[in-house]
């Protein structure tokens, strides 16, 4: 009763917003309202209060959009008599209205994001029974053999865990394969990963047929396993050992809850953050994602499973025959079917796995792709705004996840929008430049203010437009393409783990130069009309204000698509951790300073170090934290250097045996805590001045980058330049 | 009295006498209403051969035989037609006798030395038939032109006149230069003269209507009521005036209230005789009216006594002749509470003004805008329309004007259409293209700050940049080829508006008689009795509120201001006439009964063109950076011009108002004591000045300067300064509906920014608090 007295109550007081929102007023008026609703905002944020106040200064921002929206609507569309502007024109206003409509949901969704939570404790004889899906196509076995043995070594009890691994590179479709070296080599796979198994103790599965993909793998492991719940990790996605105890307490509390998600945390930098140089200092990209838009749907119960990193309920896939496969993102769409059934989801906010994401340009392109193309899948077949059995706030979230996948479209409207101006004398945003600076200056400040309050520790300014833009180029005629034939896109499996050993432009990146040097010439021709046309500089200059905007973000972009030459593919991770240091009985104490997937560096103490390092060979002797017997791993010795009174040793692992597996498994992947601090120590807020002249300084040098790489590259023949080594021979 | 009008003559005389040197005026740039008026749509066109004869000498006036019956035909005075093409139309109402007599068209007029001849014509037209079409070659002297009119294009009634000009510069193809081209037509030469006697004389009072305005612009009426003395007759002698006035609609109407004939009278179009018949008949020899001595009666008399119109109402006593005026009455009034579909204008400016109470779309057509091409420069068309007196949109409110144009190929970017609204800046569209350009309902907003109640006027100027007129080579400004075109499908739009009345705003009882017009109760009047000169006052005032009204107005005459109270009422008097405690009332402070003292002879009527350093530095261009640099300014500050008034909460307490020394004659706007209504005082210092500045300020031109709390006529006759209104009341004229509330609100909140501001964001933080309130308790918790 006081619920719905209440949302009266709002009802009202958000009709009386609008209605003020909506009065015709003189610019004067939005000028001076705009200015103190900015400051307000500005000292509010300053003051960085919580809970209600947090709400005021959204509400504040709201209205200042809203004002736009109206001035947008009512005073700016080209008469429908010119059909020139009125076209171009409506697209743009479309455009922006999907914004703000977008930046709407966004902020129902993340209205209040719901805090972390800790998940109740159960005594061991009361945990359920757990099958652990790896799901693989291609892989390298050394890459699962990592992911393996972390899954093996999470802390729970044995008897009630099963790992398997589902591979699909070695069915037997595969191994028939006309092609005699596929079906050579599939074959070869096959015995290998069934040996690796054998020796990790995982379970082995594969099928007759590569049927729907990724789901159709997950439903073959649910069909030959019994466990009451089901975790899901992509073959590069090692868990922390802690990650069954953080999330199986769930099922035990609500017994409708299908789904307990965890983030994805990446020990590598996405193409961007490599290129950028961005990994170490910024927020990652999908740290939004996880950080707080999860949380945000977690509060409506509509946190949506993300295809790993994932525990599930087989009481509530059996209900819908497994995973769906409709899409190529069953994960999504497995969850809106069970949303809608009822069912429940619950948000962990703590990494507890880390992974590999694609580290070129062109696969990151391949991952997004099927994203957008599987989300808009999603909404054709599935359609969840009027989806039956979604609550009305789960529709709102859903509808926010897949229409989010249209930004290819505004995003190209926005660039190509000034163009029609500079080049072709369109007149399809009919404002003074008066009204113009007046109403979309505030509305863009007021814009990147919310954006920053919203999302400010988990994405820095113009980071969005970057990385929206970056995807656009390439995912708009992907997402065309789906469109049309919503049934055409197949699943593909992302390549995540090569290495870029020779700086180079990205073969995805001639676009991007081409739409550079247009823009360039976008912003010569508004300084030539400047000159030329005085009486309607006021207008051109504010057209070429955005041209150049555009152009910073293309130039930004240029770096992105010039692929930076970089050894170790996986980021180190500090684990200051004791072990020995040695071999055959002489063990050194040594310190592990930080870790990688491939190897390690520590600090050796003792002069017998120096004798030991000249060997070239040597191994790590440390105590698990799973517990049991000192593991032994063995390293080959890359280089060393006197640091203080020790010597600081680079060493690569020398796996040979699974127990050596489980050995660098404990050592990066057993603690969940250096992830978080890792991410704790990116999420900073640099606010909306600092932040946009730091991108303006990172655009500037990025565009000097991407043209030195233009020039370089040119001399190159193409095909030279575009070698990626496999994951395999990690350097 | 006589002292009045002679000084008035003086005055007009000299403003005539010193306009006679080409005006070194830099200021037609926003000329006067009168001024500049539009585009005939074929002046471009070969002159067609007039249908008359023409005499190319010039007549001296004094030729014409005295015997001839004359008929002024210019309705304000002197006109004088600017820039390249201009053009004015009106309405000549004729009496039977008029239409059916032998007319001849005389006319006098002289342009600028700078007009060239060979490329320049004057058309005059009667009903759409031209009669004059001249080159214009009269930059020496006055010529006067003599022509007969054709028998049969005259009609007994409304006749359209119009004066059509089309002029080019000698020597200089400039935007600039077009203000130096000027045509003026002198009303003392102007007028239509009738062979036959009978033209002379008007038989119904329906013929009130053929009145016409004198040399000077001026209609001047003597209500002459003998018994005036001994009877209460104000109430009836005012009723007079405002059928007069109504039957009539002249622009610049002037009434003189007499007991008596004035044994040397001045020259006046019309004198009326009111009384019973017994009292009329001793006072003149001449014989009434037949039918005098038997009941009402309202007519002219056969003969001209002195040799003007006399109308005389009469009867065999008061209830006959206040019967005989409400019979004058009947046709022109108008239930209240009806809307008019126009502001009749028509005896100075054709079209009428529609009347646009809410959302309304018109065509350029029916504003009186036909579809034109142009060759020149600066083309320049004007249309008027009304607005309601209870206009409440000016802080916030776009008209729209829809624009059907075309640019040909060969005029610049950067040409331009402005848009003026009462003679203010309110819109400026830049031509963009580089290859002319066909607009099509091409919408140009048009802010409705300049609006007013009653008549308003949009002046759409487009300045045409060329190469050709650049290089300027001998015969270049003369060029035919047409450059602008402008459709008469385009449109004026005006969207529904806030609607509610302010007071004090003397701007509504200038533009629609508001509130005194509305006539559902009568309006308390408060005069001091039997005062000549205050009767002439009202009579005028009265007379004026009843032509912009479109209706009589009801009123009861009282001398005690307690009557008025609770009422809506008019004082008209000199300052020590009007009651005690009423100009304190209304603002004014209560010394000004001792302390005001106009300075006489101080009067700036030498017609002396002000010199302004903004109309030079308008019209002096610097380089082009400085030019840059000042658009930039002159854009921003009239983008955003903001001035700290416009940042108060509270507006600021307004003094008690003290006339100044140059103040002759004041309009004082001010609720009254029951706050329940208006009270609205006309004073001067003395009965004199009360007379004259009433004279003055309900001329057309002059009564639609009131505006605000107080306006004041300064001792020069001329200039009206307007004290605005600090704080308003409302008073609710339509029924309650949402969107009228809306609109209304939007006004207020446009015109108090911080109010805005502080609703807005109070709203915000109730919503972040209800948000935040209703976000605990809806979705997951924890």
């Amino acid at each position: 009763m006081s619920k719905l007295l209440l949302g009266l109550v709002w009802a009202i007081v958000a009709a009386c917003v609008i209605f003020i929102v909506a009065l015709p007023i003189n610019l004067q008026t939005h000028l001076i309202a705009g200015a103190i609703v900015l400051t307000m905002m500005m000292t509010l944020k300053l003051l960085r209060p919580g809970g209600t106040w947090r709400l005021i200064a959204l509400a504040l921002g709201t209205a200042i959009v809203l004002r736009y929206v109206y001035w947008r609507t009512t005073s700016t569309i080209p008469p429908v008599s010119q059909l020139e502007n009125f076209i171009p024109g409506l697209l743009l206003y479309l455009a922006e209205m999907y914004s703000v409509f977008m930046l709407a949901l966004s902020l129902f969704i993340v209205a209040r994001p719901l805090p972390s939570r800790a998940a109740s404790p159960i005594d061991d004889a009361d945990l359920p029974f757990v099958d652990v899906f790896i799901p693989s196509y291609n892989e390298e076995p050394a890459l699962l053999a990592d992911t393996i043995a972390a899954a093996k070594a999470m802390d729970y009890p044995q008897d009630r865990l099963t790992v398997w691994l589902l591979d699909d590179g070695g069915t037997v479709q595969k191994r028939n394969a006309v092609n005699i070296i596929e079906a050579q080599a599939a074959g070869e796979r096959h015995e290998e990963l069934k040996q690796l198994c054998a020796d990790l103790g995982a379970n082995y599965l594969t099928r007759e047929r590569n049927e729907h993909a990724k789901a159709g793998n997950l439903n073959n492991g649910l069909a030959n396993s019994t466990g009451q719940l089901v975790a899901v990790f992509d073959a590069d996605h090692a868990p922390a050992r802690s990650f069954l105890r953080e999330t199986v307490g769930y099922f035990t509390e609500d017994p409708r809850l299908f789904l307990v998600q965890t983030p994805h945390f990446f020990l590598n930098p996405d193409p961007l953050e490599r290129n950028l140089k961005t990994f170490d200092t910024m927020p990652s990209e999908n740290e939004m994602f996880y950080g707080i838009i999860q949380r945000g749907l977690d509060k409506w119960n509509a946190s949506f499973f993300c295809g790993s990193a994932a525990v599930l309920r087989r009481e509530a896939l059996e209900e819908t025959d497994g995973f769906s496969g409709i899409s190529i993102t069953e994960d999504c769409e497995t969850a809106v079917e069970l949303h809608s059934r009822g069912w429940n989801s619950v948000y962990v906010d703590k990494p507890l796995i880390a992974g590999l994401q694609p580290a070129t340009f062109a696969s990151f392109i391949g991952q997004r792709s099927r994203w957008a193309q599987g989300m808009m899948q999603i909404l054709r077949f599935r359609f969840p705004p009027l989806k039956r059995g979604l609550s009305l706030p789960q529709r709102l979230c859903y509808m926010s996840s897949t229409l989010f996948w249209l930004f290819p479209f505004p995003r190209t409207i926005f660039l190509f929008a000034p163009l029609f101006y500079l080049f072709f004398d369109l007149q399809i945003f009919t404002a003074s430049g008066g009204e113009f600076l007046a109403y979309t200056l505030s509305y863009m400040v007021v814009n990147l203010m919310m954006q920053n309050y919203l999302y400010g520790r988990f994405r820095w300014p113009w980071i969005s437009e970057l990385y929206e833009y970056i995807q656009t180029v390439h995912l708009l005629p992907a997402v065309v393409s789906v469109i049309l034939n919503p049934r055409k896109p197949t699943f593909k499996v992302t390549a995540k783990d090569e290495s870029i050993t020779v700086s180079r432009l990205s073969e995805l990146s001639r676009p991007f130069f081409v739409i550079f040097a247009v823009l360039l010439v976008g912003v010569a021709v508004s300084a030539w009309r400047i000159y030329a046309e005085p009486w309607k500089s006021d207008v051109t200059l504010v057209v070429g204000g955005w041209n150049l905007l555009n152009l910073i973000l293309a130039g930004c972009a240029l770096g992105v698509v010039s692929e930076r030459r970089q050894r170790t593919a996986t980021r180190r991770v500090k684990v200051n951790r004791r072990c020995e240091f040695g071999h055959d009985g002489l063990w050194l104490p040594a310190m592990i300073e930080d870790v990688s997937v491939n190897g390690a560096r520590i600090k050796v103490h003792g002069r017998k170090a120096s004798e030991l390092i000249a060997l070239g060979q040597a191994s790590l002797r440390f105590a698990p934290l799973s517990g049991g017997e000192p593991a032994v791993l063995p390293v080959n010795i890359r280089n060393s250097e006197k640091e203080g009174d020790g010597i600081a040793v680079g060493c690569q692992y020398a796996r040979s045996a699974p127990e050596h597996h489980r050995a660098v498994a404990d050592l990066i992947f057993a603690n969940a805590d250096q992830w978080t601090e890792f991410q704790q120590s990116r999420r900073r807020n640099l606010g909306v001045v600092v932040g946009t002249l730091w991108f303006l300084r990172l655009a500037l040098f990025q565009t000097w980058r991407g043209l030195v790489y233009l020039v370089r590259g040119s001399g190159r023949s193409p095909e030279k330049t575009q070698s990626s080594m496999p994951s395999g021979a990690r350097a | 009295m006589r002292v009045v009008l002679v000084t008035l003559l003086t005055a007009l005389g000299l403003a005539a006498a010193s306009a006679q040197p080409a005006p070194f005026d830099m200021t037609p740039e926003r000329p006067a209403v009168e001024e500049a008026a539009p585009v005939p749509d074929m002046s471009e066109d070969d002159p067609r051969p007039a249908p008359t004869e023409q005499t190319q000498n010039p007549v001296p006036q004094e030729t014409t035989p005295p015997s001839d019956v004359r008929r002024y035909l210019l309705p304000d005075g002197n006109i004088q037609l600017f820039g390249e093409s201009s053009m004015r139309s009106w309405a000549v109402n004729l009496t039977a006798a008029q239409a059916r007599a032998p007319a001849r068209l005389h006319l006098r007029y002289r342009n600028a030395v700078v007009v060239a001849p060979e490329a320049s014509r004057l058309q005059v037209l009667f009903n759409d038939v031209v009669v004059i079409d001249e080159s214009t070659q009269s930059a020496a002297d006055f010529a006067t032109l003599d022509i007969e009119i054709p028998d049969d294009l005259l009609q007994a009634g409304r006749n359209e006149m119009t004066v059509r000009i089309r002029q080019r510069h000698r020597t200089d193809c400039t935007v600039q230069s077009t203000y130096e081209l000027w045509t003026e037509i002198e009303a003392d030469g102007t007028f239509m003269s009738f062979a036959d006697p009978a033209a002379s004389t008007y038989s119904s009072f329906g013929d009130l209507r053929a009145l016409s305005a004198d040399a000077q612009g001026q209609t001047r009426i003597t209500i002459v009521a003998p018994a005036m003395d001994r009877n209460d007759m104000g109430a009836d002698i005012l009723r007079l005036a405002q059928a007069i006035a109504l039957h009539s609609v002249q622009p610049n109407l002037a009434f003189s209230v007499a007991a008596t004939f004035d044994q040397n009278p001045d020259r006046q179009a019309l004198r009326v005789l009111l009384g019973s018949a017994d009292e009329l008949s001793s006072l003149t020899e001449s014989a009434l009216p037949a039918g005098a001595t038997l009941g009402p009666v309202a007519a002219f008399m056969a003969a001209n006594g002195d040799g003007f119109p006399t109308l005389v109402v009469s009867g065999r006593n008061r209830q006959d002749w206040q019967a005989a005026i409400e019979q004058m009455l009947g046709p022109v009034d108008r239930p209240p509470g009806t809307r008019r579909d126009a502001l009749i204008t028509e005896p100075w400016r054709l079209p009428n003004a529609p009347m646009v109470y809410d959302r309304r779309s018109l065509s350029f057509g029916d504003l009186g805008i036909r579809s034109t091409q142009f060759s020149g420069r600066r083309f320049t068309a004007d249309f008027q329309f009304a607005i309601p007196p209870d206009f409440y949109a000016g802080s916030y409110g776009e008209a729209r004007l829809l624009l059907d144009a075309a640019f040909a190929a060969t005029v610049k970017p950067g040409s331009l259409i402005n848009v003026y609204v009462n003679d203010n800046i309110a819109a400026s569209l830049p031509l963009t293209s580089r290859n002319g350009a066909i607009y099509r309902q091409l919408p140009v907003k048009v802010t409705m700050r300049h609006f007013r109640p009653g008549l308003n006027q949009i002046r759409l100027e487009a300045e045409l940049l060329t190469e050709q007129d650049e290089a300027c080579l001998p015969g270049a400004p003369a060029s035919d080829t047409p450059r602008f075109a402008i459709f008469d499908t385009s449109r004026f739009v005006v969207p529904d508006f806030g609607r509610i009345a302010q007071w004090p705003n003397l701007g509504a009882i200038g533009g629609t008689g508001y509130p005194y017009g509305l006539g559902s109760t009568p309006v308390a009047l408060v005069i001091e009795r039997d005062d000549p000169a205050s009767l002439s006052a009202a009579a005028n005032v009265l007379a004026r509120v009843a032509i912009v009204s479109g209706r009589p107005v009801a009123f009861t005459l009282t001398t005690s201001a307690d009557a008025a109270r609770e009422q809506d009422a008019i004082f008209v008097g000199a300052i020590n006439g009007i009651p005690a405690g009423v100009i304190a009332q209304v603002g004014v402070t209560e010394e000004s009964r001792t302390a005001w003292m106009p300075a006489a002879g101080r009067s700036n009527a030498s017609g002396e063109t002000r010199v302004d350093i903004d109309d030079w530095s308008q019209q002096i261009q610097g380089s082009r950076f400085i030019a840059w640099i000042r658009d930039v300014e002159t854009w921003f500050s009239e983008t955003f011009g903001i001035t700290p008034e416009m940042l108060r909460f509270v507006p600021r307490s307004q003094a008690a108002f003290v006339p100044r020394q140059d103040d002759a004659f004041l309009a004082v706007q001010g609720a009254n004591p029951g706050n329940s209504g208006v009270w609205t005082v006309f004073t001067a210092p003395d009965g004199g000045t009360l007379a004259k500045g009433s004279a003055v300020l309900s001329k057309h031109g002059m009564w639609e300067k009131l505006a605000g709390r107080i306006a004041t006529l300064k001792t020069d006759m001329e200039t009206v300064a307007i004290e605005p209104a600090s704080s308003t009341s409302f008073k609710q004229t339509l029924a309650a509906s949402f969107t009228n509330y809306r609109l209304i609100a939007a006004n207020w909140l446009s015109a108090n920014i911080l109010s805005y501001s502080l609703l807005l964001v109070l709203a915000c933080i109730l919503l972040g608090v209800a948000t935040s309130a209703l976000l605990s308790r809806l979705g997951r918790r924890r």
